[in-house]
């Protein structure tokens, strides 16, 4: 019997990476670096999350949205995630699939049961709000982190937790014109490649949106947060995401297929 | 380790594998009312209608998913439209690479937004043909996911034709509801379906499909063969008729169904911050229908402009189609033959459709639809508000024109200008693993 000694090198060096992880203080390395572990943490194996997303207007009043989302790494740095409605009735069936890409745009179809088809959708409309909730679709994938400059820009106490603050910019053209967000600040906790807090800031500077994380747990080895929430500073309105269950399991390719969308109800 | 350890191990392997990770049932109950008025030439109720449903979904979240939809629909104005039964059911199980579905479902292939090319297993509800609605089929297919290809293959075990109406009380009845009866006179007349001359009886009057969906490198690709009934029936022949206890023409009429192949081709592709989508479909008329093979397509485009109305952004849809199809069927109109409704199956030979929508705020959308008859002149404008005021809740008015030449298919129903009050509530709850 052979000795599965890349099994065993895989697993090693994936525990020594998160340990380093742990173990590096944010602020002392490379702020692109770090950023690259955030969202490699945050991508992870095969993962499927139940949800509830409630929308909060600004006077207070809810409505809730569940959802199942499942991610999946399809290749090395590009992670696909499918995003499945099952209520309210009015949204039921609804689907939608974005698929990262290393080379171009990433790939975004949507599902819609009214119409029975599946539609592709232009990544360069990433701006455009997603399914009603203030997170943008550019919200919901990885930045391309060679299009943007990093710099660690101060140390703040967040509800009692240590963090420092990374600002992320456009640094090409193309992203500069594409995005919604001249700049990104977020609140790096200290020792963990995890963010609790961001604000997204216009192309004028002002800004937009603050997201926050909560609730953090650890799933299959991995830091989660149970509790998203994304506000819209400007109309007060703010979308937020409680986690019901999580499950890392492995999940077929064939769900993460632009055919595959299209499904029974 | 014997053959029957093995099996079932590999059994026992097999079941852990696809043991549900969280599975999860829903019920949702919905009801549905709605209101349409003539408001043009002569203001008439069109359409009071109240409808109720259930669904049921099953969904292990990986394997297998299980959905049943029952309808029933009372319409005092229209009764043409009641009905009660199966909407939907159906069932899907993926077993590796591989995903099995069967059942009463809806098949939709191409991808423009309107007025497809390629669409074989479409099956439509004419009982309002400006509704464009769909009607589910009875079908099983298989698709097969492979090295970023989808490959299916549809089975449709026996024929089943679009919903027609045959009463000449309704507007969008294809059939005159006058005639001249002996003597000269102008009658009455009504309509009664007879038998259903299907393409083929059994096996012989199925239908299949293979299409194959590729997204490479930024833009979707497919190709769809399929050799399948026209669901609008090429001809209705009258086969009887006898008066009425009221004077009315009692037609008995039998309608009679062709088959096409049909090869196809089309694509999606992002262009900036919209998408551009294409169609083009050969299809051929196949057991003896002389009309010969014609050529349909379709391009159309979609976009996104910020800001335009009050900050808010407008999507635009656009879509030219063309139909080589129309206007064909007028050399099979002969002595016997009531007419052949090409109206239906090939509205229009040149036509444009555009949408634009807009979310105006998180409870309320605004749609305005035109679809313009380039060949006839005729078209049709609708502006419709839905509001959401609670989850489940929506209530939804709509105003829509229709004009132009009585030649044209939206011509003829050119006194039929029409306001719509629609308002739905449906409930869902999620039943314990």
């Amino acid at each position: 019997m052979r000795t599965p000694w890349a099994a065993i090198l895989v697993v090693v060096l994936a525990g020594t990476t998160v340990e380093r992880a742990l173990a590096a203080e944010p602020g002392d390395g490379d702020p692109r670096e770090w950023m690259d572990r955030i969202q490699t943490e945050a991508a992870g194996p095969d993962e499927r999350v139940e949800a509830t997303m409630v929308l909060i207007e600004a006077d207070g009043s809810r409505r809730a949205r569940t959802t199942t989302m499942y991610q999946k790494d399809i290749a090395p740095g590009r992670t696909a995630r499918r995003t499945e409605f099952s209520s309210p009735p009015e949204m039921a069936g609804s689907a939608l699939l974005a698929i990262e890409n290393l080379d171009r745009p990433d790939d975004w179809w949507i599902y819609l049961p009214a119409y029975h088809t599946t539609r592709r959708i232009a990544a360069a409309n990433r701006g455009e709000t997603y399914m009603g909730t203030d997170f943008s679709y550019e919200d919901l994938t990885d930045m391309d982190l060679g299009s943007y400059r990093f710099a660690w820009i101060g140390e703040e106490i967040l509800e009692g937790v240590g963090c420092r603050l990374l600002e992320a910019r456009p640094a090409t053209e193309e992203e500069r014109a594409g995005s919604l967000y001249g700049r990104r600040v977020y609140w790096v906790e200290k020792g963990k490649p995890v963010w609790r807090k961001v604000v997204l800031y216009g192309r004028d500077g002002s800004p937009l949106k603050q997201a926050t994380n909560t609730s953090p747990v650890t799933s299959g080895g991995r830091l989660r947060w149970d509790i998203t929430e994304m506000r819209d500073l400007a109309s007060g309105h703010a979308t937020r995401i409680e986690v019901r269950a999580r499950r890392l399991e492995p999940l077929p390719e064939r769900l993460f297929t632009e055919r595959s969308l299209r499904r029974p109800g | 380790m014997g053959l029957r350890r093995w099996s079932a191990l590999a059994v026992a392997l097999a079941l852990a594998a696809s043991a549900p990770a969280r599975a999860r049932t829903t019920l949702t109950l919905g009801v549905e009312a709605e209101q349409d008025r003539a408001v043009a030439r002569a203001p008439t109720s069109l359409r009071s209608a109240l409808t109720g449903s259930l669904t049921a979904l099953y969904d292990d979240g990986r394997t297998l998913r299980l959905m049943g939809a029952v309808h029933a629909v009372r319409d005092r104005e229209a009764p043409e439209r009641d009905r009660i039964g199966i909407r939907e059911i159906s069932g899907q199980i993926g077993i590796g690479d591989v995903e099995l579905r069967a059942g009463r479902q809806f098949i939709r292939w191409g991808r423009l937004d309107a007025l497809r090319a390629i669409d074989p297993f479409r099956r439509r509800d004419l009982a309002d043909p400006l509704d464009d609605a769909d009607e589910s089929i009875w079908a099983a297919s298989a698709t097969v996911y492979r090295g970023g290809y989808a490959i299916e293959a549809v089975w449709v075990p026996f024929f089943q034709g679009d919903r027609i109406p045959y009463d000449p009380k309704s507007p969008w009845c294809y059939f005159p509801g006058q005639t001249v009866g002996e003597g000269g006179q102008v009658v009455a007349a009504v309509y009664d379906e007879g038998r259903v001359r299907a393409p083929g009886d059994g096996v012989a009057g199925s239908e299949v499909g293979l299409r194959i969906d590729a997204s490479p490198a930024g833009y979707d690709l497919g190709l769809s063969f399929s050799r399948a009934a026209e669901r609008i029936p090429a001809t209705f022949a009258v086969v009887g008729t006898s008066w009425t206890e009221d004077g009315a023409l009692r037609a008995t009429v039998d309608p009679s169904y062709a088959t096409c192949w049909m090869a196809g081709i089309d694509g999606a592709w992002p262009l900036g911050d919209g998408t551009v989508r294409a169609e083009a479909a050969l299809l051929a008329p196949a057991q003896g229908d002389a009309r010969g093979h014609f050529v349909r397509g379709g391009v159309g485009a979609d976009w996104p402009f910020d800001g335009l109305v009050a900050g808010r952004t407008v999507d635009l849809f656009v879509t030219y189609a063309f139909d080589g199809g129309s206007g064909r069927r007028g050399a099979y109109v002969g002595e016997g033959i009531l007419a052949t409704p090409d109206c239906y199956s090939h509205p229009f030979r040149h036509a444009v459709v555009a949408r634009a929508s807009m979310a105006a705020s998180s409870t309320l959308a605004l749609e305005a639809e035109t679809l313009r008859d380039l060949q006839a002149g005729d078209a049709m404008l609708s502006c419709a508000a839905r509001w959401s005021p609670a989850n489940g809740l929506e209530i939804e008015g709509e105003l829509r024109w229709v004009g132009g030449p009585d030649a044209g298919f939206l011509g003829r129903y050119d006194a039929y200008d029409t306001a719509r009050l629609r308002a739905r509530y449906a409930w869902s709850t999620s039943l314990p693993d």
